[in-house]
């Protein structure tokens, strides 16, 4: 089902409705139900998968706490000091890592299956000439954020930072909580468990707050991203000969990281506010990616919980691993005093490797992912590596006396390198890649901005200054933010007569100016297949 | 020991008031490349094994919290 049908709407608002008239204790019951309803409606095949990995993932939590409990009780009894305790510990981790292989081998093993399958049964067939036939695979719902979510669960049991839930349909709801299920956000148990079994009275301000992000998240969806949807696919989607060149394909690209971000994060206001309703707070999953000085910073803002699973349980365990640390300690001992700096970051931009090309694996397969996580990790590796040559940069400029407009000038530099790096997500691959970059870069024609030929891309002008405006207001709300503005408390604040005002002329632009497809239904969301 | 963790998180980021931040990790001001240089620094300075399963933001958001953690290791 998706967000954007007039299905969806009814089932939210009955679903309100329930929530709220039925008895507190019910309420949890009420969103598993909920949960799983939503989830069949895309089909019984992705039912029989979450279920697996619920029921994978209680089992394998309740072991793992069979064991801390045993290790604390070990621990407490022991006589010998810190070191002993230490030994104990160490014992148990051994037993307890099983489980957590276990774990990340069933599960992950699902999402690779759904991924990969096919992949590795063409490059079989492609290389011993076989014929084996592919797999008729339907990627369940959600798969690779509920996937991540339950891992996160089992690891934190092992790491002995949650208790692990006994009632197995509290865990089910904890995994198939139906908001998150479409793009994320990719929450941890310790901040989302408890909110939703625990009872929530109904509040009229939050019912408001709810409801005006879901209407936020509307119109950046079906207003702005759609909108700039339409000029991006003909722009960036015909560049063979004959096709369009140079500024026209630049300015598409530069236009869908827009278009990705009024989506994906237009996708998570409706879930959030959503959840707002119902008395639970979602994490946030953006915070004003655009206002940024770095990639390093973009990451913090960007796919937060997702950047922050990989950061927890990839990043950091990989660079405390005694292999990496190791690793530092030789290059130290190798080049002596003189390498200090690289003998720090070494281990740190290793595993930073690593986790952009799994980050870069997670959005699709192929070689174009493995690149742009390659590149991401390039960005964020040379920052720390070469900070000493940039502080003398900035030194050298005296750039303490003029910070804005440094500020302005890295942020404008780190939107057009994550603008740029766009080129290789709408690639189809790496041929594609080449032959797109070639018809961008191997032709100037500036013209293109004031001869009207843009015009022709699919947007008449009414519907180019519509964009315009839409990515203005994105924006001017972004900026609100990022200067501690709350725009919902600020609306909220106002007169009937403003506050009204701005809620007819939402209400009015996303009936007049939204993008109906066939079924009066959205597109797709792109965030949606991973 | 605080002032021996305050000058090993100087040494890491000298551009940050340690003693008044109180949202090192939550505010982003230390990003994850900090934290692993002042890990290592931790656990070369204090002979101690400070592990992943340690770096959470509320063991790293101020100076007295990093302080409790080596205490508790130490």
């Amino acid at each position: 089902m998706s967000l954007f049908t007039f299905d969806f709407i009814a089932f939210a608002g009955l679903l309100v409705l329930a929530y709220f008239v039925l008895p507190k204790r019910c309420q949890w019951v009420v969103l598993l139900i909920a949960s799983f309803v939503f989830y069949a409606y895309g089909g019984v095949q992705g039912v029989i998968f979450i279920l697996v990995t619920i029921v994978t993932q209680w089992l394998l939590a309740l072991l793992l706490q069979r064991e801390n409990d045993a290790m604390a009780k070990e621990a407490a009894e022991a006589t010998g000091g810190a070191a002993e305790k230490r030994e104990i510990r160490k014992r148990y981790a051994k037993k307890k890592r099983l489980f957590v292989w276990l774990s990340v081998l069933i599960n992950l093993g699902i999402l690779i299956f759904h991924k990969y399958a096919n992949v590795f049964v063409e490059f079989w067939n492609d290389t011993f000439g076989a014929g084996l036939g592919g797999f008729d695979l339907i990627v369940p719902l959600g798969l690779s954020y509920y996937t991540f979510k339950s891992i996160g669960y089992v690891i934190d049991v092992y790491r002995g930072r949650v208790p692990a839930e006994r009632n197995p349909l509290k865990l089910a709801l904890f995994v198939s909580y139906f908001p998150a299920l479409v793009q994320g956000p990719i929450d941890r148990y310790e901040h989302l468990a408890h909110q939703l079994v625990e009872p929530h009275r109904f509040d009229f301000i939050r019912f408001q707050y709810g409801v005006q992000r879901m209407f936020w998240g509307y119109i950046k969806k079906m207003v702005i991203a759609d909108r700039i949807g339409i000029f991006v696919a003909e722009a960036t989607g015909n560049y063979v000969e004959g096709g369009y060149v140079g500024f026209t394909v630049i300015l598409g690209v530069a236009l869908y990281a827009f278009e990705l971000y009024a989506d994906f994060s237009g996708g998570i206001d409706v879930v959030c506010g959503l959840s707002e309703i119902f008395g639970i707070s979602l994490t946030e999953n953006f915070r004003q990616p655009f206002f940024v000085a770095s990639i390093a910073e973009y990451w913090q803002r960007w796919h937060i919980s997702l950047g922050a699973w990989m950061r927890t349980y990839v990043f950091y365990p990989l660079s405390l691993s005694s292999a990496f640390t190791k690793l530092g300690r030789k290059v130290r001992k190798v080049f002596g005093d003189r390498a200090k700096r690289l003998a720090k970051v070494i281990a740190p931009a290793l595993a930073s490797f690593i986790t952009f090309v799994l980050i870069g694996m997670w959005h699709g397969v192929g070689w174009k992912y493995v690149w742009w996580g390659l590149i991401m990790a390039i960005f964020v590796s040379c920052a720390t590596l070469f900070e000493g040559l940039y502080a003398k940069g900035r030194a050298l400029i005296h750039a303490e006396k003029w910070p804005v407009g440094v500020r302005i000038i890295q942020v404008v530099r780190t939107f057009v390198i994550i603008a740029m790096l766009r080129f290789i997500t709408i690639a189809e691959d790496m041929d594609d890649l080449t032959a797109m970059l070639t018809a961008a870069f191997s032709t100037w024609n500036p013209e293109v901005f004031v001869d009207g030929s843009l015009l022709e891309l699919g947007l008449s002008y009414p519907n180019f200054i519509v964009m315009i405006v839409g990515i203005a207001v994105l924006l001017f709300v972004d900026l609100l933010q990022e200067r501690g503005i709350d725009w919902r408390v600020a609306i909220h604040n106002l007169n009937i007569v403003p506050r009204w005002a701005i809620y007819y002329l939402a209400i009015l632009s996303l009936i007049i100016f939204g993008i109906y497809g066939s079924g009066y239904e959205a597109a797709n969301f792109a965030y949606a297949v991973y | 020991m605080e002032e021996r963790v305050l000058a090993i998180l100087q040494g890491v980021r000298d551009d940050v008031d340690f003693e008044d931040e109180t949202a090192l990790i939550d505010d982003g001001i230390l990003d994850s490349f900090d934290i692993i240089s002042i890990v290592g620094d931790l656990n070369d300075e204090f002979d101690i094994e400070i592990t992943a399963d340690e770096l959470e933001p509320e063991n790293f958001n101020t100076l007295d919290a990093i302080v409790e953690l080596v205490e508790s290791l130490s």
